[in-house]
């Protein structure tokens, strides 16, 4: 004959196994889960399509780190300063990077875009800019300009005996992007 | 245009205008331009639809930017009237400037005031304080800009010099449009420069800046008004 005491004693025991049980289901179904997650991911992966050019212009780690505050840095000089050099100026990761389809860094296969949705960091660049590259890659010089302007040297030296007005033409957006 | 010519085909021009990527703009320069408004010619428009290809707007819509706008003046008494284009006059010291809060409206080094939107709040002060009507504010999303041209809704905008040409050794649409059409009423030049073209002729012919009483020194001076 049980006693009382022993009865509870008993009962106690076993919802301890229960409960250990119990958690020990869930950790496994929580695991499971997190698997599940990395494996068949909700959120699209982004997209790395390869530039036009050769290399970046800095290590791709580099890049994918700092090109924020690159670029930060580097609108400040050139609209207060005026300093225009290539190497990170938005233009140019646009003329690299600008998808093969759609010519532009935006829209799901976008290089931007798709880093910036997966990564959940608002894009604002182009609200303002143009996330397409220039319609036709002519460097804008006045008759003997010697000097690089900046991103094809070798047109540039080119271009020195056009006409002003022959050079300048072509270069507007909202009519040749259409 | 400001040059002088040294072989078939080759002009030599200003120094100041090749400067390099990685130079600064300078205050050793001071870029402005002389309007003569004798060359002007009323009912010509075609500075203005140079402006807005350049820069992206067509005025179509009610809500669009206008950086330069063709003004016709009349003396009453005498009948006599000119026609010249108005927009930003570049002042030495730029009133929409000296009140804006966040420091967006500025002057370069090379005195073309231009507004840096990545920090203006799109307050409008500016364009209350500035005496010539020269700024606007861009009330709806914009979509394929000109990439030397960024430009977007909430900020206030007004003529850059076209600062993108300029600094790639370029003069402003307008005024290439201008001697395109023949009329060669806008020279656009190195005012600090004494042999630039525009620096000989200011300083030799009646030039007038609009509202000097101000004393704002403009950048864009008037002949013949």
């Amino acid at each position: 004959m049980f006693s009382l005491a022993k009865l509870r004693e008993m009962l106690t025991w076993r919802r301890g196994v229960v409960l250990t049980a119990l958690l020990a289901i869930s950790a496994v179904a929580v695991a499971a889960s997190d698997e599940f997650a990395s494996s068949s991911s909700r959120v699209a992966k982004p997209v790395y399509a390869e530039g036009k050019g050769d290399k970046c212009v800095k290590e791709e780690s580099y890049m994918r780190r700092h090109h924020m505050n690159e670029l930060k840095h580097h609108r400040n000089e050139t609209m207060r300063k005026g300093i225009r050099t290539s190497q990170f100026s938005l233009q140019g990761c646009i003329d690299c990077h600008a998808d093969k389809k759609t010519n532009s860094v935006l829209g799901k296969d976008g290089f931007c875009q798709s880093c910036h949705s997966y990564a959940a960091v608002k894009l604002d660049c182009f609200e303002c800019h143009a996330s397409k590259p220039k319609a036709s890659k002519v460097i804008k010089a006045m008759p003997n300009q010697s000097v690089q302007t900046g991103t094809e040297s070798g047109i540039a030296t080119e271009l020195q005996l056009n006409t002003y007005t022959e050079t300048v033409e072509p270069n507007t957006t909202s009519g040749a992007s259409k | 245009m400001a040059g002088l010519a040294i072989a078939p085909g080759v002009t030599l021009f200003d120094l100041a205008h090749g400067r390099a990527p990685e130079e600064a703009a300078s205050s050793k320069v001071r870029w402005g331009m002389l309007i003569d408004s004798g060359k002007c010619a009323t009912g010509c428009d075609d500075c203005v639809a140079a402006c807005g290809k350049e820069n992206g707007f067509t005025g179509s819509r009610e809500t669009d930017s206008q950086w330069i706008r063709k003004v016709e003046i009349k003396d009453l008494r005498s009948g006599q009237s000119h026609s010249l284009p108005m927009m930003c006059q570049h002042c030495e010291h730029p009133p929409c400037v000296d009140v804006c809060p966040t420091g967006a409206s500025f002057k370069r080094a090379d005195g073309i005031v231009l507004v840096d939107r990545h920090i203006c709040i799109g307050c409008r002060y500016c364009m209350m304080a500035c005496p010539y009507k020269a700024r606007s504010f861009v009330h709806e999303e914009l979509h394929d800009q000109n990439p030397d041209v960024p430009r977007g809704k909430g900020c206030v905008e007004s003529c850059t010099l076209c600062v993108h040409r300029v600094d790639n050794g370029g003069q402003p649409a307008c005024a290439d449009a201008c001697a395109g059409a023949g009329h060669n009423a806008i020279l656009f030049g190195d005012l600090n420069d004494p042999s630039s073209e525009i620096s000989k002729r200011v300083a030799t012919l009646a030039t007038t800046q609009v509202r000097a009483d101000l004393g704002l020194n403009v950048g864009v001076r008037y002949q013949g008004l």
